[in-house]
């Protein structure tokens, strides 16, 4: 009898061992999913981390504040009591008319240093200090109600006028510290909009926060367009987590149709990756059959259309959002000798239905 | 060891495989879960396993998530009003929310916001694309599946 007693044991040991998932076989047992859903900075943060409730508690609540902080400084449309943002600077350059040096936190500071250090490493193709040029043609995108909708070329050609009239002002911000104080100067004639940074930049604080707790089970995802995973991914056998890289063609091929489920043209698999993508597909309008969206080339001061997205794959998703809206306007063969130079893997949606990936890992795996 | 142990072991390894086959292949999805914010509060929790919900007064609106009837024939069982962050002529606005039980699915059916993104999304079942609406700040969110090919999408 003893021995079926110990043999039901192991049986029940065995069973209850094979039940567990990739989180539960060495760490503390009261670790569960919990849900991550912010609304912040005009978008949406959403995931999920394995985390105690106890150490949850205080790091969401930590997270949460960490992008209200961030949106105040960051938001270019509004301004708030007592916080000297992004809006405030804007504002008083415009108001004033002339070169303003003010004083701000150290992390608005520690961002526009990041984008001072993009515009270097990007030959100028990365550019924060545009956005009276962005603003003309966001509001011209903005104004029309669905994606993709035809406009007359008489407004494209007035857009193009207006824009021609505002100068990329050379060195338009710069920072230095002073007494453990922190300052901006923006030149009058430029105006700071950090839309292509700052969403992935905080994302990134985010992911940061949660190793920074020894929670390495996660996935955020910043907006729609980034994604940062831990490993350990309970849902796979082998921890990986998958992106689907999204078909932009087959968004634009079936816009007509409500809900529509776009295909995907390649799966990326791994732990501890950002998974980043700058892409026209789902805000543009056309004018003449050509497509006018909301990521504009420094160099020319308009929409450029090399590519229909592009992803690129790193550790850093605040660096990678800059960067992939930087390469999104690089030229083909800019884009070839930037990417090998740096060893980015790097995939690119090319208009008539097909895709060229650089520095290919085996990662990914293409869908037909 | 007996014949007898024989059969007790066999019998115990018998229901072990059935048990562990019922809970891995029947057992409940963890994609069966659903969620409707709005701005940073769940307003409605669904539960696809037992069609089953739960609804969270929303704060300053406490009549709200406020049950509604689905559009005939378009599949959804139950829907809800709740109030959104978009704003028309000085008020929030409200936003249709429906639940098809059948296909585990949510939609924002309706709502006022100018593009009508969130509505344009239709039927949502935690694939793909995601189910929102900035204007409004009105989200879905499934819990992920481990069925799902992917686990995010860019």
């Amino acid at each position: 009898m003893k021995k079926i007693w110990v043999l039901m044991n192991l049986i029940f040991l065995s069973v209850l061992f094979s039940a567990c998932s990739p989180i539960s076989k060495d760490d503390n047992p009261t670790i569960k999913k919990q849900n991550i859903a912010i609304s912040t900075m005009d978008t949406f943060i959403g995931g999920e981390a394995y985390a105690s409730d106890e150490t949850w508690k205080n790091v969401y609540q930590e997270m949460k504040d960490m992008y209200a902080l961030y949106h105040e400084l960051t938001d270019n449309f509004r301004g708030y009591d007592d916080v000297v943002g992004v809006y405030y600077i804007n504002e008083l350059v415009a108001s004033t008319k002339m070169d303003q040096t003010v004083e701000i936190r150290k992390e608005l500071y520690d961002l526009l240093a990041l984008g001072l250090e993009l515009e270097d490493f990007t030959d100028g193709y990365f550019n924060m200090s545009m956005g009276k040029i962005i603003d003309v043609w966001k509001d011209l995108i903005d104004d029309y109600l669905l994606p993709g909708e035809t406009i007359s070329p008489d407004l494209i050609d007035h857009a193009l006028s207006v824009v021609d009239k505002i100068d990329i002002i050379e060195d338009a911000i710069s920072l230095h510290t002073e007494d453990d104080k922190y300052f901006v100067t923006l030149k009058y004639g430029a105006k700071i909009d950090l839309g292509a940074l700052a969403k992935g930049y905080v994302t990134q604080l985010a992911a940061d926060l949660l190793k920074a707790n020894d929670i390495k089970t996660f996935l955020l995802s910043g907006g729609g367009s980034s994604m940062i995973y831990g490993e350990g991914n309970p849902s796979r056998e082998n921890g990986v987590y998958n992106t689907g890289l999204i078909n932009p063609q087959d968004v634009i091929d079936n816009l007509n149709i409500i809900g529509y489920r776009p295909k995907y043209y390649g799966i990326y698999s791994s732990t501890n990756y950002n998974m980043t993508t700058s892409g026209s597909y789902n805000q543009f309008i056309l004018s003449e059959d050509v497509m006018y969206h909301h990521i504009i080339s420094p160099k020319t001061k308009k929409p450029e259309n090399y590519y229909l997205t592009l992803s690129i794959v790193g550790d850093d998703a605040g660096w990678n959002d800059g960067l992939s809206t930087a390469m999104f306007s690089m030229p083909p063969d800019v884009l070839e000798s930037f990417v090998n130079e740096h060893n980015l893997e790097t995939f690119t949606y090319l208009f008539k239905k097909t895709y060229k990936a650089y520095n290919l890992s085996d990662n990914f795996k293409e869908i037909k | 060891m007996k014949l007898r142990d024989y059969i007790i072991i066999g019998s115990i390894l018998l229901i072990v495989g059935v048990l562990y086959i019922w809970v891995t292949y029947f057992g409940p999805e963890s994609g069966s879960i659903a969620y409707v914010y709005q701005d940073n509060d769940i307003v409605i929790e669904v539960n696809f396993e037992d069609d089953s919900y739960i609804l969270y007064p929303q704060i300053g609106y406490e009549d709200y998530p406020m049950p509604s009837v689905p559009i005939d024939g378009e599949g959804g069982d139950i829907a809800f009003i709740i109030i959104g962050s978009y704003v028309h002529q000085g008020e929030r606005t409200k936003v249709y929310i429906e639940i098809d039980w059948d296909r585990k699915a949510i939609r924002i059916q309706k709502d006022e916001t100018p593009k009508q993104i969130g509505v344009r999304r239709n039927w949502y079942d935690g694939t793909g694309l995601p189910a929102i609406s900035l204007p409004s700040k009105v989200f879905i969110v499934f819990e992920s599946s481990a069925n799902n090919e992917v686990d995010g999408v860019v």
